[in-house]
């Protein structure tokens, strides 16, 4: 009995521990219908378009890995509050087979539109279909799926354009000074089509000025930083004359960092030793090293905007209207030379 | 009376635990008990279980096989590259039986390679599927170069996609593994000596066990089914990256020791496993139906494997009283 006792009370500790740990979903004015349960077959639940204040979204994260998506997050959160909106979130960890699973979750749980970032655009692809079959409009966040599903509107930045801005703002000084660059060039995962983008816009400044960039070493790093610390410590042993470094997201900085101090290379763009550092995204730790004349340049994708491109279109998908299936965030550059104009201080 | 009350006794713990989950969500988690609800649990059931019934052989020797999840990212890439419209053999009609070939022969050098260097060098099992975990992951993303490989043929792919009412065409596969490894310990010679090595791998050998090739044997089981569940991934994903399963290895033991499989080896039956494997699933389903935070649901995790460890602490200290 005493045994039956404590597996009641364990059990019901845990699921209250559960309960307690739910998102707590914006609320609305009526309460958020739940769909029918499918009476004998195992279809998923077909729903027509919500009506105002019947519509749940749900979100699907591979993970917050930096201070962009945590904007990127904040920034949904705050318009679905903001238009009294219904929302289910859930975060894979970095897992794309977690995430898959969680998306049919979220499509068990009867969403009327999902908002997905994906960990891997290709392997993403399948969970879109079986969204798909069950009519539930699929917005994507920040990175584009593979082929073979329908997504109904994909909201990113234009990566590689943004990337050859401020490449070519580079080339630019070096022209008017005559600096060459011995480049080391992070990746980020290659099965992400940002990184690929961002890459792209790189070897198309680079490939088109071999007098200017020499790349001397590449590092994968699958957006993780503790592969940009040992990768960027490696390249260094290797190649002591780098004087550039292009890191395609802020996520890495704090490892470059460490990496550059280590081997006695952070330094200002004010003194010679300095390596002229290009970053992306626009977290505030790249913006304060602009300050601070550590990183030269740096692409800011405008998280707050996409965050809330996602969720405008998702919740008009619910409500059956259509929308534009490109939605662009153009962004902007901020450099040593505008970020006390622009005003930007980073995410 | 007494009968009945014997019968309940010698249930798994982690049934009613289970049993209690799933009244518990019945009543309180919206959609839980929908058939579509029920179909999504079954389909992410099938890679969980697959793979933890061949860790299960080697928990049972008192060890650990901490490649199969690098086997599982390396067979699907290995197998995505096979039948993919653009791999090696896209387009043919033995593309698909060659792949699962294919995957299949991984599995069993990786058991081939963990068994011979385990009972060869007398290594401990940790530290050499440690090594072969390094070398698979690293020869996965060496073979794709970090790319997920998609297009898989339609006629491979409907396994993972595909269902019978609420029951995935996976489930099979899974259940085909499920019904042969619980056959061959409980109803095997192999079985009982496998048991017996984990128990007390002197005394086997003594009573004239052949200690050495029964742990040998049972590396390859659990490469095969890392293997299957390799199958069932990129069934499920229609695709293959390097990446996969690089979390599940948690999981996996979780299941294999909430359901009462002892980590010092030569105690546990597949049936607890199972029931490990589904209260985990429905762990993750129930609580993201709710919008739980994944980190809560981890901390949850690990606070039913400490209930439950501590539970078959608790039964052993009794029975050794």
């Amino acid at each position: 009995m005493k045994r039956i006792m404590c597996l009641v009370l364990a059990c019901a500790m845990l699921f209250v521990l559960g309960a307690c740990g739910s998102s707590a979903p914006a609320t609305t004015s009526a309460p958020a219908a739940q769909p029918e349960a499918p009476a004998a077959q195992s279809e998923p639940p077909e729903e027509a378009p919500a009506a105002d204040g019947e519509i749940t979204i749900g979100i699907s994260m591979d993970a917050i890995e930096s201070q962009m998506w945590v904007e990127n997050q904040r920034s949904m959160h705050e318009t679905l509050d903001a238009m009294g909106v219904k929302y289910t979130e859930v975060i894979a960890d970095g897992d794309a087979q977690k995430q898959n699973q969680q998306v049919e979750t979220l499509i068990a749980a009867g969403v009327d539109a999902i908002i997905i970032a994906p960990k891997d655009g290709t392997a993403i692809v399948s969970a879109i279909k079986k969204c798909n079959e069950a009519g539930i409009p699929v917005v994507m966040n920040n990175r584009a799926a593979g082929e073979g599903a329908e997504v109904a509107c994909t909201v990113s930045s234009d990566n590689t354009a943004m990337v050859e801005r401020e490449m070519n703002y580079i080339l630019e000084q070096a022209k008017a000074s005559g600096k060459k660059y011995k480049v080391l060039k992070f990746i980020g995962n290659l099965t992400d089509v940002n990184a690929v983008a961002r890459d792209e816009g790189f070897k198309k400044v680079a490939d088109a000025n071999p007098d200017v960039f020499e790349v001397v070493a590449e590092v994968p790093t699958e957006w993780k930083p503790e592969l940009a610390l040992s990768g960027a410590l490696n390249a260094f042993q290797a190649n002591p004359d780098i004087n550039m470094i292009f890191s395609p997201s802020d996520a890495l900085l704090p490892a470059i960092q460490s990496a550059l101090k280590q081997v006695d290379k952070w330094y200002p763009a004010d003194d010679e030793k300095h390596v002229t550092f290009v970053t992306f995204d626009g977290a505030k730790d790249a913006v304060d090293q602009i300050k601070a004349k550590y990183v030269d340049i740096v692409s800011v994708q405008d998280a707050t905007m996409q965050g809330k491109l996602c969720v405008e279109n998702a919740v008009k998908l619910a409500r059956g209207e259509t929308v534009d299936p490109n939605a662009y965030d153009p962004g902007f550059e901020v450099a040593l030379e505008n970020v006390e104009e622009k005003g930007f201080a980073g995410y | 009376m007494e009968r009945v009350m014997e019968k309940v006794k010698s249930v798994n713990t982690i049934f009613w635990i289970l049993l209690l989950y799933v009244a518990l969500s019945l009543l309180a988690v919206p959609n839980f008990g929908t058939a579509y609800n029920i179909k999504n649990i079954l389909g992410q059931l099938c890679v969980l279980l697959t793979v933890a019934c061949g860790e299960h052989f080697t928990v049972l020797n008192g060890g650990v096989d901490f490649s199969a999840t690098s086997v599982i990212a390396l067979t699907s890439v290995v197998g995505a590259s096979i039948m993919s419209a653009t791999g090696l053999l896209g387009g043919q009609w033995y593309a698909v039986p060659a792949a699962i070939l294919a995957m299949l022969g991984i599995g069993i050098v990786f058991g081939v390679v963990n068994g011979f260097s385990i009972i060869t060098f007398k290594m401990p099992s940790f530290i050499v599927t440690m090594a072969t975990q390094m070398v698979g992951s690293g020869l996965a993303v060496w073979y794709t170069k970090g790319q997920t490989i998609g297009n898989l043929p339609d006629s491979f792919t409907v396994m993972g996609t595909g269902s019978i009412g609420i029951f995935p065409y996976a489930l099979l596969l899974t259940a085909a593994v499920v019904a042969v490894t619980h056959t061959m310990l409980s109803r095997t010679r192999f079985g009982r000596q496998i048991y017996s090595v984990g128990t007390n791998p002197k005394a086997s050998l003594i009573s004239g066990i052949p200690v050495k090739r029964t742990i040998f044997k049972l590396y390859i089981v659990s490469g095969l089914c890392a293997a299957c569940a390799g199958i069932i991934m990129i069934a499920q994903m229609e695709a293959g990256a390097s990446g996969y399963a690089s979390n599940l290895f948690i999981d996996i033991m979780a299941s294999i020791i909430i359901g009462g499989t002892s980590p010092m080896g030569g105690r546990g039956r597949i049936t607890g496993t199972i029931l490990g494997s589904l209260l985990i699933i429905i762990i993750n389903v129930s609580l993201n139906l709710l919008g739980v935070p994944w980190f809560v649901i981890s901390i949850i995790k690990g606070a039913i494997i400490l209930i439950a460890s501590s539970i078959d602490l608790l039964k052993q200290a009794k029975v050794r009283v």
